[in-house]
Order: C-alpha cells, then sequence, then structure tokens
C-alpha cells in the first residue's frame, strides 16, 4: 500500500498553503477537479509534469484511486450486447500492435562466423623455369614446340566452349536472381497491398471524423447475430465495413445511389468466425447515397433494380445521421 | 492474474485478450453506458477500450496499480470525451436523480462468476455512498458522469462557486477515506490513477 493515512492527507489539504512549491498548491488547490478529471487542460498538464517527480503529490492523487474505481463500479450492471465480443475480435484480427517484440539478434563474436580468408598471393617473382639447354633452341626448336602448336586448335576449341558454358551459366544465374528478385518485389507488393488495406481499415475505423453507420439485419428473425457497421471518410469515397455473424461465403457490398441505383462496389469473404473486414471505395460521398447493403455475391450480378431485391440483404443501413449524431434520439439502455 | 493476461495480450495472445473481455467487459459496459447514455455509442466505446488494451498493452504496469482501474480510466476519458464531443448531456441531469444512481446498486443477475467479487464490493460501496451527504453526491456525480465543470454544476444547481467547490472536495475526501480501504482490499493495492 503506497496510501498514507486518511487523516493525513485530510490535514494536509486543507492546512498547507504557505511554504509549499507552487506546484504542490496547485495539486492541493485543485486535486478535486484533477482525479474527477473535469480540470482545465492547462493545469492538469502541469500536475501531470509535477507529479511525474513530486512524490508528496503523487501519493495524494493517488490515494484518489479506489474511490474513483470504486464510483466506477457502483453503477447498475448492463450486458453488453452478445454480437459486441465477435465483433471485437474481428476488429482485433485487423489492428496491429504497436510494440512490437525486438528481433533477435546474434551478438557473439561476428568474426567466428566468417568465411576463413584465401592465403595472400605470393608476391614473389614466379616460380624459374628449368633453364634452357641452349643447344636445343639451335638445332630442333620446332620439335619442341610441335606438340603444344598441335594442341591450340583443342585449347582453343575447349576454351570457347567453356566460354560459351560459362556465358550460358552467367546468364542462367543472372535470370534465376532476377526471377528471385521478381518474386520478392511480388511478395512486398502483395505485403503491402495487405498492409494498406488492413492500416485503411484501423484508420477509418479509429478515425474521430469517421462518420459511422449501423448495418442491420433485415430480417431480424432470421439473423440476430449479423452485425455490421460502415465507417466512411466523410473527406473522401472510401469506406470500411465490418461485418460479424454472417455465415461462411462471399459477400458484396452494393449501394444505393441518389437516383435509385443498386451499384455493386467490392466483394469480401466471411471465414469460420462469421466476421470481415474490407475496404471500400463508395464512389461517391457517402452522404450523397441512399442506402448500403451487404448481400451474398451470388445474387449480385448486374445493376438491376428488380434483380437488386432489398430481401436479400444480409445487413443494410440507410444513409441518415450517423451513430453518435443518432445518439440522443435512441433509447437508453440502463 | 491480470497482469500475466495483460502481457500475454501484448505478446499478440487473443485468447488471453478474450479472457480479460469475458472479466471486465460488463463493468466497462456499465460504466461507459452510465456516461453516455447510449447503447450503441456505449458498445463502441467497449470495443475501443479493449483495442486500445489490445495495441497498447504494454503501457499498463501491473506496480502501479489493478488492471481494472486502467481500464475503467481509459473507459472515463473515452466516454466523457465523447458526452463533451456532442456538447450535449445523454440523459436530463435530474432524471434518475443522481444520487439515487449511486445509492441504488441493483444486486440482479450475479450468477456470473465475475460479479461475485463485484457484488461484494457493490454492498461496501453502498453503505459507504449513504454516508454522503446527498448534495455532495451530486457535485460528484455530475462532475464523474457527466463531465462537468465546476462552473458548469454551479449554474445548473444555481449555487456560488465556491460552494460547489467545497461539496466536491469535502464529498471526495470521504469517499477516499470510506472507500479506499474497501476497493483496496477487493481488488489490489497499489493503485494509481491515469486520469
Amino acid at each position: 500500500m503506497n496510501q498514507q493515512p486518511a487523516g493525513q492527507h485530510n490535514t494536509r489539504i486543507q492546512t498547507q498553503t504557505g511554504d509549499i512549491p507552487r506546484e504542490c498548491r496547485l495539486v492541493d488547490e485543485c486535486i478535486e477537479e484533477y482525479v474527477l478529471g473535469i480540470i482545465d487542460p492547462d493545469r492538469c498538464s502541469a500536475i501531470d509534469q509535477h507529479r511525474r517527480t513530486c512524490t508528496r503529490c503523487e501519493l495524494a492523487l493517488v490515494s484518489f484511486t479506489p474511490a474513483l474505481t470504486a464510483l466506477a463500479l457502483a453503477v447498475p450492471v448492463a450486458e453488453p450486447p452478445a454480437s459486441a465480443r465477435a465483433a471485437l475480435m474481428s476488429r482485433i484480427a485487423t489492428t496491429p500492435q504497436r510494440a512490437a517484440p525486438p528481433r533477435n539478434v546474434y551478438t557473439g563474436r561476428l568474426d567466428t562466423l566468417r568465411t576463413p580468408s584465401l592465403p595472400a598471393s605470393s608476391t614473389g617473382p614466379a616460380a624459374a623455369a628449368p633453364p634452357r639447354s641452349p643447344q636445343v633452341e639451335q638445332s630442333s626448336w620446332w620439335k619442341v614446340y610441335a606438340a603444344p602448336l598441335a594442341t591450340l586448335p583443342l585449347l582453343l576449341a575447349l576454351g570457347l566452349v567453356g566460354a560459351w558454358g560459362f556465358n550460358n551459366y552467367t546468364k542462367l544465374n543472372d535470370s534465376k536472381q532476377a526471377v528471385a528478385a521478381k518474386d520478392q518485389q511480388i511478395a512486398m507488393m502483395n505485403q503491402q497491398i495487405s498492409n494498406g488495406n488492413n492500416q485503411g481499415i484501423v484508420e477509418l475505423v479509429s478515425s474521430p471524423s469517421a462518420k459511422r453507420y449501423a448495418l442491420y439485419p433485415e430480417v431480424t428473425s432470421a439473423a440476430d447475430a449479423a452485425r455490421g457497421t460502415l465507417f466512411a471518410d466523410p473527406r473522401s469515397q472510401v469506406a470500411a465495413v465490418q461485418v460479424s455473424g454472417l455465415a461462411t461465403g462471399i459477400y458484396t457490398v452494393v449501394v444505393q445511389t441518389p437516383d435509385g441505383e443498386m451499384v455493386p462496389k467490392a466483394n469480401f469473404s466471411v471465414g469460420a468466425d462469421g466476421s470481415a473486414s474490407t475496404l471500400v471505395n463508395l464512389g461517391m460521398q457517402v452522404s450523397d447515397l441512399q442506402s448500403v447493403h451487404i448481400r451474398p455475391t451470388t445474387t449480385v450480378t448486374q445493376t438491376d433494380v428488380a434483380v437488386m431485391d432489398a430481401a436479400e440483404d444480409v445487413l443494410f443501413a440507410t444513409i441518415g445521421p450517423d451513430i453518435f449524431e443518432n445518439a440522443d434520439t435512441s433509447p437508453q439502455t440502463p | 492474474m491480470d497482469s500475466e493476461l495483460i502481457a500475454l495480450v501484448t505478446q499478440g495472445d487473443q485468447v488471453a485478450l478474450e479472457t480479460l473481455y469475458e472479466r471486465y467487459s460488463r463493468a466497462v459496459y456499465s460504466f461507459s453506458l452510465r456516461i453516455v447514455g447510449d447503447a450503441q455509442v456505449a458498445e463502441e466505446i467497449l470495443q475501443e477500450v479493449f483495442v486500445r488494451a489490445w495495441q497498447q498493452g504494454g503501457s499498463f504496469q501491473s506496480a502501479r496499480g489493478s488492471l481494472i482501474t486502467w481500464l475503467l480510466s481509459i473507459t472515463h476519458n473515452l466516454s466523457i470525451d465523447e458526452v463533451r464531443r456532442r456538447n450535449r448531456r445523454p440523459q436530463k441531469a435530474d432524471s434518475a436523480e443522481p444520487e439515487t444512481i449511486l445509492a441504488s446498486l441493483p444486486d440482479e443477475g450475479l450468477e456470473v462468476e465475475e460479479e461475485v467479487w463485484l457484488s461484494s464490493l457493490r454492498e461496501s460501496i453502498q453503505d459507504a455512498l449513504q454516508q454522503l451527504p446527498a448534495a455532495q453526491r451530486e457535485a460528484i456525480e455530475l462532475a464523474y458522469f457527466q463531465g462537468l465543470t465546476q462552473r458548469e454544476i454551479a449554474d445548473a444547481l444555481g449555487e456560488p462557486l465556491g460552494t460547489i467547490k467545497t461539496r466536491m472536495r469535502l464529498g471526495m475526501l470521504k469517499l477516499r477515506d470510506q472507500l479506499g480501504p474497501v476497493v483496496s482490499e477487493h481488488i489490489e493495492p497499489n493503485e494509481v490513477t491515469s486520469s
């Protein structure tokens, strides 16, 4: 326990004002505003900074924490919707953690891993050839060089074949490296696309300016567990769709334009856990749309209003005020 | 242990996160719902709290406080921000008599294992709150659950600012002295607020 006796705090807070530092006086003067979270940002920052270095004030502030926890736990109990867990886990699946574990790096002696160096080349003169006989040079020089000369074409042919082979080997090696580089490039591009998609979803979902629209099942009794949310960036035409509680399969995001036309915009797959997230280019601002629908892909084959019957929806949202704008009109659930 | 679970969460263990969710989602959701007054918004905040636990679990320090305190602190910040963003109250200030909200703690539906310790704690909290004068409870209620400043509370109640400040201070000191030992006994010692 780092909590001081209650009476000690009480006395100190009410009586000490004269000979203590200005920052400590600030804590004493507005401690209840600070712990209740209603202090203005400037004084809040000052106290945040001060408490890191002042044990006296840190202890005084910490002493209120149990009371605040008690207040938070004292509210009437409400059960969160059953679909909330699936929606959370769906979101978690596309949310990267910020603190990545450090990569393991070999820190031992690197010289033990090195390939032993080749012995140094001899810098001295080449081994001396045996001294030629002056006699041979004078009388039968052609006999000495005939055999080597005879093998010259053969050596030349061998050299050509070797050069050809080496050339082919080099080309093959280059091709292999090029293929490997292309494979790596493709893998990186795929990763970037995947990361970009996930990152885009994360940014939209966590953006405070994103418009949010709840996607409801068309037939409530048949799909109680189906839930979804459309997160739309009001400054662009991009939106993210998160769904949960759907049957496994491929689904299509269909938008209804101001003219009433039903236009499929993106397909996505729902796995065994019933949840999925995807980015969608709506083709226009979300506020210009009449509604957004989630439908099994097999039923979406053309932009014919007759075919795009609303009864085929598994989820839909009418574009009006977003979740937060609509919040006060919803009935309160104690 | 919560600290072990949150350590697993920081390593990417989704099962550990689900365990924490199972354990604390009701407390988080109930607290948020009490502040924002809207089930759908409270659900959004519930998700956001656990997403932040997923993303920022590494910033939780078990040596400085319990996990439920940390989660409820995040919940309070998000919920009050939401209320202030809307710049209007989610429910009438006097719709349920603030002092009675704190004093009337339901004990039904507590068959869940998670609620056992909470049920015991609630009884102790209720005893402590009933000893608090109604005017002090009201001032604290308006500040903590609706994010009203002392000036706004004074205006809303037609009382001088100094009176509100005194009520709030005396009330918080009493709550601290009465609830501190009770909560620490039920949850964990060495709690540090992250407000």
